[in-house]
C-alpha cells in the first residue's frame, strides 16, 4: 500500500503538542503588521518616485 | 577543401597563427606582426604558460557566417567565409592521441577551451569559450555554463562564459554583450534560444529609423528592448535614481547568479553628470573575485534599525573586483565598480563610469530587487524574531530558484534538519529572494545563522504577502499562504554554510 508523507505536518503537529507553536495574532502582533504595511507602502512611493526619475528616455547615446 | 591541423606549445602560436593568416585568409604579409601584436598576443598573454594548442582550418564559425551571410558576402572585397580555431589543453597534444581511445579522457580533463579567429581584420577575435582553469589570474567566481566543442573530431566539453570582439561593422560592443549575453542563458536554460547578429538586427527593425548596417551601436533602450524580445523580463537600473544605493543593487544581482550588462559613459567629475552625447560602451559583469578577510571587515555601513539594531549589508563591501566580459579585452578581467575601465590602462578610459545596468530577468521575477531589500530590513525592523537590540547583523540577499535552492538544502547543506525539512516541504514560486543572517567573522567562515525566504512573484507587498518564512535566533516564522496567518515556532536553526551555488570557482568545486 502506498504511504503519504506529509514531513511539515508532522514537524507542525510535534511542535505544537509541545507548545511550542505561537499564532501571530495578537493586538501586539496586528501593531506589528500595520508598522510593517506602512513602511512597505512608504517603500513603494519610493520606488514609484525613483521609477519616475530612471531618465532612460533622455539616455539615447549609442554604446 | 581539406582539413589542415597544427600543434604546439603556446609560446609557437603566435607565428603559426601568422602563416595561417597568411596562408588561409590571404592577409597581407605587411600587416600580420602588428596583427598579432596588436590584436592576438593580449589573449595568449592572459592564459597560462605551460599550455598547448591544436590550430584547425576551415572552421565553420555560427556566428561569423551569420554575418558573413547577411553583410559581409556583399561586399566587394570579401571571400573568405571560413574561421580558424584555435583549442587550448593543459597537457602537451598530438594529432594521434585524438585517434588512442585511451588518450580521451585524459584530452577532455586537459581541454581548456577555444578562440576563434575570424577573416576580419584587424578585428579577427571571433568567438571564444575559455575555462578559468586557462587564465593566470582565476581567482574568482562567476557565471559558467557548458559547452559541446569538436576538437579534431573528438567531441569535448568546456565550462566557461561565451566571449567575442566586435567587427566594428555588423556588430559593435552592444550588440556583442547583448550576444555573450543570450548565448550564456541559452545554454545554461532551456527555455532561452542563441543568438545571432542577424536576430538582433531583424528584432530591432521596425524600431530603427536608419539603416541599421554597418552597425552604429545601440542604445540603452534597444538593449533592453532587445532583451524583452528575446524572453526575459529586463530591467534598468539608472545611477541617478538610486545614488549610493546603486552599486549594492549590482552587487545583488552579481551574487544571484544573472550575468549584469553594463552602460558605460563619460563621468564629469567636476559637474558630476554623464555626457551621454558622447561615446560611450557596453561591457558584461558575470561575477566577482573571492571576497577576503579584510574586504568583509571593511563592510562598516550600517543601516539601524529602530530597535536599535544594527544591520551590514555585504553588498556594500565596494572595494571587491567583479568579472568583466569586454569585446576590447580578453574575457574575465577584474574591475571595481568606481574603476570600471582600469584594465585598459589608459587614461582617457578611467573617465568611464557606471550610468545604468541592465538586469536580464527572468519574466516571472515580479518582486523587485529595491522593493525585497527594503522589505527585508522592515521585517527586520519589526520583526518578532528577537534581534537583541545591540546586536549587529550582516546579511547577505541573493535571487534564487527555489528547484537549485532545495536541491543544495538536501544534498550539501549543513543546516539543521528540521527546519531544513520545514523549508524543503514549504511550497515556493520557482525565484526566491533569500536573506542569509550572519556577523562579520561568520561570513569569513562562509557561515550564516539566520535565514529569511521571500516569494519574487510577490509584487504585492503587504500583510507580509512575500514572506515564505525567516528563521534566526532560534525562532521560526511562517506565513501560511493558506490562511494568510503568521506563526511562531520554536525550532533552532543553528550555524549553516552559506550557499554558493549561483556562482561557479574553479577553486572551490562549485
Amino acid at each position: 500500500m502506498a504511504t503519504k508523507v506529509n514531513k511539515y505536518n508532522e514537524i507542525f503537529v510535534r511542535l505544537e503538542q509541545q507548545g511550542k507553536i505561537k499564532r501571530l495574532n495578537t493586538p501586539a502582533d496586528r501593531v506589528a503588521m500595520r508598522e510593517m504595511n506602512t513602511r512597505t507602502a512608504e517603500t513603494k512611493k519610493e520606488y514609484h518616485a525613483k521609477e519616475a526619475n530612471s531618465q532612460i528616455a533622455a539616455a539615447q547615446g549609442t554604446i | 577543401m581539406k582539413i589542415q591541423i597544427t600543434h604546439g606549445k603556446i609560446d609557437e602560436v603566435g607565428t603559426e597563427l601568422e602563416s595561417a593568416l597568411k596562408n588561409y585568409f590571404r592577409f597581407p604579409e605587411n600587416e600580420l606582426t602588428d596583427l598579432i601584436q596588436d590584436r592576438f598576443q593580449a589573449h595568449i598573454d592572459h592564459l597560462k604558460e605551460d599550455l598547448h594548442f591544436i590550430l584547425e582550418w576551415p572552421y565553420v564559425d555560427k556566428v561569423f557566417r551569420d554575418s558573413y551571410y547577411s553583410y559581409f558576402s556583399s561586399k566587394h572585397q570579401y571571400s573568405v567565409k571560413d574561421c580558424i580555431r584555435i583549442s587550448f589543453f593543459n597537457i602537451e597534444v598530438n594529432y594521434d592521441m585524438f585517434r588512442d581511445h585511451s588518450q580521451i579522457e585524459n584530452l577532455q580533463a586537459a581541454f581548456v577551451g577555444f578562440i576563434i579567429i575570424r577573416p576580419t581584420s584587424p578585428f579577427i577575435i571571433g568567438r571564444s569559450i575559455l575555462s578559468p582553469k586557462a587564465l593566470r589570474i582565476n581567482h574568482f567566481r562567476c557565471c559558467l555554463a557548458t559547452y559541446s566543442v569538436t576538437v579534431n573530431s573528438v567531441k569535448f566539453s568546456i565550462e566557461g562564459f561565451p566571449h567575442s570582439s566586435q567587427d566594428t561593422e555588423t556588430i559593435t560592443c552592444a550588440e556583442t554583450t547583448l550576444w555573450s549575453c543570450l548565448e550564456y542563458f541559452s545554454f545554461k536554460y532551456p527555455e532561452y534560444k542563441p543568438i545571432l547578429p542577424s536576430h538582433i538586427i531583424n528584432t530591432l527593425s521596425k524600431l530603427s529609423f536608419e539603416r541599421q548596417l554597418p552597425s552604429k551601436g545601440l542604445n540603452y533602450n534597444q538593449l533592453s528592448l532587445a532583451l524583452r524580445e528575446f524572453g526575459f523580463g529586463s530591467k534598468v537600473y539608472y545611477q541617478g535614481q538610486f545614488g549610493q544605493k546603486f552599486p549594492a543593487l549590482l552587487s545583488s544581482y552579481i551574487e544571484s547568479g544573472i550575468p549584469v550588462i553594463l552602460g558605460l559613459n563619460l563621468y564629469d567629475p567636476i559637474s558630476k553628470v554623464f555626457m551621454y552625447n558622447q561615446s560611450g560602451h557596453a561591457t558584461l559583469c558575470i561575477g566577482r573575485e573571492e571576497l577576503t578577510d579584510a574586504q568583509i571587515d571593511s563592510c562598516n555601513v550600517a543601516t539601524d534599525l529602530s530597535s536599535g539594531a544594527k544591520v551590514y549589508d555585504i553588498d556594500n563591501v565596494v572595494n571587491k573586483n567583479y568579472v568583466i566580459i569586454d569585446d576590447n579585452h580578453p574575457p574575465y578581467q577584474l574591475a571595481k565598480f568606481d574603476e570600471p575601465c582600469k584594465y585598459y590602462n589608459n587614461a582617457s578610459w578611467d573617465l568611464f563610469k557606471v550610468a545604468y545596468f541592465i538586469v536580464p530577468l527572468h519574466q516571472k521575477i515580479y518582486l523587485e530587487l529595491f522593493e525585497a531589500k527594503k522589505f527585508l530590513f522592515d521585517l527586520l525592523s519589526v520583526s518578532r524574531a528577537k534581534l537583541p537590540d545591540d546586536s549587529k547583523i550582516m546579511v547577505r540577499f541573493y535571487l534564487a530558484s527555489s528547484r537549485s535552492f532545495k536541491n543544495w538544502l538536501v544534498t550539501e547543506s549543513d543546516m539543521e534538519p528540521q527546519t531544513r525539512e520545514i523549508i524543503v516541504n514549504s511550497s515556493m514560486a520557482k525565484f526566491i529572494w533569500v536573506a542569509e543572517l550572519g556577523t562579520h567573522e561568520s561570513f569569513k567562515l562562509r557561515k550564516a545563522n539566520g535565514i529569511v525566504i521571500l516569494d519574487a512573484t510577490s509584487a504585492n507587498t503587504s500583510n507580509m504577502k512575500p514572506l515564505i518564512l525567516s528563521s534566526h535566533n532560534d525562532v521560526l516564522i511562517n506565513f501560511d499562504q493558506d490562511t494568510h496567518e503568521l506563526t511562531e515556532w520554536a525550532l533552532p536553526l543553528g550555524e549553516y554554510s552559506i550557499y554558493e551555488d549561483n556562482l561557479k570557482s574553479i577553486n572551490h568545486g562549485h
